[in-house]
């Protein structure tokens, strides 16, 4: 099972920030490889596959 | 083992998501020792309903999006539920906001009942064509799952809960949510999206194996 670090941590925590907040930071992301997983896009509301998804932002 | 879930209602792979959770659940040894928590997030905020709109066109009326695309994306969406054995009928479902709905599934969940609410909100929408958006559905669902009605109505009248939600999304926002659902497991862990029912065996084995076989 391969993982990559899903959190930037030099990135700006939020400013209600609270230590429940800070226990979630350092979470890893699975990573399926050539996974068919399907999720809803949160900017776009785009739903879709994972990777059909990431091939239409390019 | 804890499952923290980001979910909106209206979220179709949400909903496929969770079948395709309980489905590895259904195999997992020690699926007795899970306890699976949800958590508010608003897929479409600014989500409206629309009398007498079919939803495609107000799902590409909102998100700019070309009426041929979200036709297209609503098919494809309807087609992986039914492969994965979840009901979608888009062509009674009504899109709406769902800020309220999940004012009441934060009284549900410190009753005890976030869970059950949460599954009938999905099929309430996605199956039955019910607007989550109207107080009176909303406390009738609220009413189907135990909870007291008149408590519900009040709740909503008086937009109660209405920081608890904010704080989900903003948890959600802190951990670098961008898309759901997203399940986080033991907060060490997260799988984005609705994966495959042998994905999330997967990683609930893996997950156990290094939390207890290898200690």
């Amino acid at each position: 099972m391969e993982k990559e670090i899903l959190n930037n941590p030099t990135s700006e925590k939020p400013a209600d920030s609270d230590n429940k907040l800070q226990s979630l930071s350092g979470i890893q992301l699975v990573d399926f490889g050539g996974s068919t997983g399907l999720v809803c896009d949160v900017e776009t509301g785009f739903c879709g596959p994972i990777n059909q998804k990431e091939e239409d932002e390019k | 083992m804890k499952i923290t879930i980001w979910s909106d209602f209206v979220c179709p792979f949400c909903f496929i998501g969770e079948a395709h959770l309980n489905g590895a659940l259904e195999t997992f040894e020690h699926a007795n020792d899970v306890e699976i928590e949800y958590k508010s997030f608003q897929l479409m905020p600014d989500g409206e309903y629309v009398p007498g709109k079919e939803y495609a066109e107000t799902f590409s009326d909102m998100k700019g999006m070309p009426l041929g695309q979200a036709e297209a994306m609503l098919k494809q969406v309807t087609e992986s539920a039914s492969r994965s054995g979840v009901e979608i009928n888009y062509d009674i479902a009504k899109l709406a906001n769902t800020f309220d709905a999940h004012r009441v599934f934060q009284y549900a969940k410190e009753r005890g009942k976030g869970n059950e609410f949460f599954q009938r909100a999905y099929v309430a929408h996605f199956t039955e064509g019910e607007v989550l958006s109207d107080t009176d559905t909303i406390v009738r669902l609220a009413e189907e799952v135990g909870l007291d009605g008149a408590e519900v109505r009040q709740l909503i009248e008086k937009r109660e809960n209405t920081e608890k939600v904010e704080q989900d999304i903003s948890e959600a926002r802190a951990v670098g949510v961008q898309g759901v659902p997203f399940f986080v497991i033991d907060n060490k862990y997260a799988v984005s999206g609705a994966q495959p029912v042998e994905a999330f065996s997967q990683v609930l084995n893996q997950v156990w194996e290094e939390e207890h076989v290898k200690k």
